[in-house]
């Protein structure tokens, strides 16, 4: 990692010049910045990557929750959406959220490529890019040990008949410690900063960590200059030939909500998505410790589909894991009844529903706007439609739950309890229809790519619709949800879209 | 509703409260005193804040480990954004207005000790939920709750307590 020592600058600790000029700017180092930056750099191009958040290695993480939340995490674990309804899981480091995900990783859905192919008329062939990043970032189905919690999904699949499947995974040398949300201390994780960025770095590419985009300045049709500052408010200006958006939904759109860019159909940070997801807990007997090992190994798309053939949203079931921080969020009570559910922690099996967003009339998303500091908030409002969907999905695992023979179970909802038969689930479910416990790690879509000029802000190539050196490479150019974890989506399209440029 | 409103409205209850403070008897003010030698919190607000940290987990702690809670929220919450600390900031101001306590209790309860703070969090958390807000009571007393659950359950008593055992004490 020395060349991070040589390549990387801290924007509040290293003497910086406050005016720079480089070819190629990248905000954002996620997956889409940090996998365009190590196209870019390729090229023999001045490429200088911009994370607002700050650069932490293998060496600086541990399993303390709170110093994890701090310091990889958007707002802290405090981000959520306006109404405080959604709790949004979302990186804020070197490496953005593949450094805290949870190493998923999905080829795009072909109904979701296929709705975007008929609806937006995007056009855009991922197959030999998914091979690519595949190769590039070691992405391939986990032949690890699965951990209890997933073991007991699969069981749960298997007995209702549901198909499920072993997820793959991006790592390279995992010794399942159980902590990739909390950073891989082994740096078996092949996130952007593990990857790309250091190989990009290598290339002679440059990265400015802590240091907020302001705005963009442009004149007539391109972008000249962004306006930037570090955490004591010094301002930066930094110049560039190309500039390229990748600071994730959410970031990407206040972005050019600061900076005031031309949107004559007011689609910026509109149709943000969120894959809205739900926990129902499965209480059991047995010692599960779903917070050791790799933390999803299994998935169903039984349900993935049904958005399609009915009235309602299809959704994916996983899991999660569940250190105690994060565990303890669950529940709405306290005292001796908050001190019971804390000591089952070891028995839980935290099963999640993701909700597929996007491909309904009445499922528009969310819209980012930003609030009296310029900082974005995004208004997610949870309507009839998204309710039922959500009640259904959650019934839907909660009874299978019962069905396999869980002693009693946790339904995500607000001041929940635990139940153990149909008939309490059923009046439980009645009762809270408008009190979901809702939270999501998929932010995606605000500054959507395609053809339509009424419908996109970019093309398919991401390149911006309105200024001819501005860019947008990352999940806020999907114009839906894409019903899968996004990151190797994003890595594949990026990858697309960069091999465009380049050509 | 916008959460705003409902610190607009907790903003009001504490105009209110300041103005009716001469009517009501003996509220937590009277108990202000300052446990962290350097904070960014009032007296009442940290002293609230003690009362309620042992409620909330269900364990009598000893002073010292309130007091290390209490010092890792803190070193938190003052890193946060600047507009998640704002409002923070107004949900700790809730804690200075007795009008507050009496809204969410329904009674003038004086927060001497551990029982009064249960008395006030399950008011807090139950009452009135549906009628104020749509839920912004219920938000705000779940952030409170998150935070301390932050602060304690990040910590090696924490672990114990959940079973949690540390990748980096197995090493």
């Amino acid at each position: 990692m020395r060349v991070f020592k040589r390549q990387h600058k801290n924007a509040s600790i290293d003497n910086l010049a406050t005016s720079l000029n480089y070819d190629d700017i990248i905000i954002g180092s996620g997956a889409g910045g940090g996998h365009l930056a190590y196209k870019l750099s390729q090229q023999g191009r001045r490429v200088l990557i911009i994370e607002s958040g700050q650069l932490k290695l293998s060496r600086d993480f541990n399993d303390d929750e709170l110093l994890s939340y701090q310091n990889l995490y958007q707002e802290q674990l405090s981000r959520t959406s306006t109404d405080k309804k959604i709790k949004i899981l979302q990186g804020k480091a070197v490496g953005g959220s593949t450094a805290i995900n949870w190493t998923s990783s999905f080829r795009t859905p072909e109904s979701t490529l296929e709705h975007w192919r008929s609806e937006y008329g995007i056009k855009v062939d991922l197959d030999k890019h998914f091979e690519k990043v595949e190769n590039f970032y070691g992405i391939k189905k986990w032949d690890g040990p699965i951990n209890k919690n997933n073991q007991l999904l699969k069981e749960v699949c298997d007995h209702k008949g549901w198909s499920s499947d072993i997820i793959a995974r991006n790592v390279n040398g995992c010794a399942n410690t159980g902590l990739c949300g909390l950073g891989c201390p082994v740096n078996a994780k092949q996130s952007t900063l593990v990857n790309s960025i250091e190989k990009a770095l290598r290339n002679k590419a440059e990265l400015i960590s802590e240091l907020f985009v302001e705005k963009l300045i442009y004149s007539n049709e391109k972008i000249v200059k962004l306006i930037a500052k570090n955490k004591e408010n010094k301002i930066f200006t930094i110049s560039g030939k190309r500039f390229f958006l990748c600071a994730g939904s959410i970031g990407t759109p206040a972005i050019m909500l600061r900076s005031e860019l031309k949107d004559p159909y007011k689609l910026i940070g509109k149709r943000t998505f969120l894959h809205p997801t739900l926990m129902s807990a499965y209480i059991t007997d047995e010692i599960i410790e779903g917070a050791k090992g790799a933390p999803q190994t299994i998935y169903s798309n039984h349900f993935l589909e049904d958005g399609f053939k009915e009235n309602t949203m299809g959704f994916k079931l996983e899991s999660a894991p569940i250190h105690p921080v994060l565990y303890a969020s669950v529940f709405d009570s306290f005292g001796q009844e908050h001190l019971n559910y804390m000591k089952l922690r070891p028995y839980i099996s935290a099963q999640i529903l993701l909700l597929r967003d996007g491909f309904h009339p009445e499922s528009q998303g969310g819209q980012v706007h930003l609030n009296k500091f310029g900082l974005p908030s995004l208004d997610y409002y949870q309507n009839d439609f998204f309710k039922k969907a959500a009640i259904r999905a959650l019934n839907i695992l909660s009874e299978a739950q019962l069905d396999h023979g869980a002693k009693s179970i946790y339904p995500g909802l607000i001041n929940s309890k635990q139940i153990d038969n149909k008939k309490d689930l059923k009046d439980l479910l009645n009762s809270k229809k408008d009190q979901l416990k809702v939270f999501s790690a998929h932010v995606m879509g605000g500054a959507p790519m395609g053809v339509d000029l009424k419908k996109s802000l970019v093309n398919t190539q991401g390149q911006s619709h309105y200024y001819k050196n501005l860019y947008v490479m990352d999940g806020s150019v999907f114009p839906t949800s894409i019903g899968a974890n996004p990151m190797e989506s994003i890595f594949a399209l990026v990858d697309y879209m960069s091999d465009q440029l380049i050509n | 509703m916008d959460r705003r409103k409902f610190i607009q409205y907790s903003t009001i209850s504490t105009i209110g409260a300041s103005l009716l403070a001469h009517k009501l008897p003996n509220y937590i003010w009277d108990q202000e005193k300052n446990i962290l030698d350097r904070s960014s919190l009032t007296g009442t607000q940290q002293y609230v804040l003690y009362l309620t940290i042992p409620s909330v987990i269900g364990i009598n702690f000893q002073h010292s480990v309130i007091v290390q809670i209490m010092k890792r929220m803190e070193a938190f919450f003052i890193t946060l954004p600047v507009d998640r600390k704002e409002e923070l900031y107004e949900l700790f101001s809730l804690f200075d207005s007795g009008l507050f306590i009496k809204l969410i209790t329904k009674t003038p309860i004086q927060l001497n000790d551990k029982n009064d703070a249960i008395e006030l969090l399950n008011s807090w958390k139950y009452q009135l939920n549906h009628l104020i807000l749509d839920n912004q009571l219920y938000v705000a007393y779940k952030s409170l709750c998150d935070l301390i659950f932050m602060g304690f359950y990040s910590t090696k008593q924490g672990h114990d307590l959940t079973r949690y055992k540390s990748f980096y004490e197995s090493i």
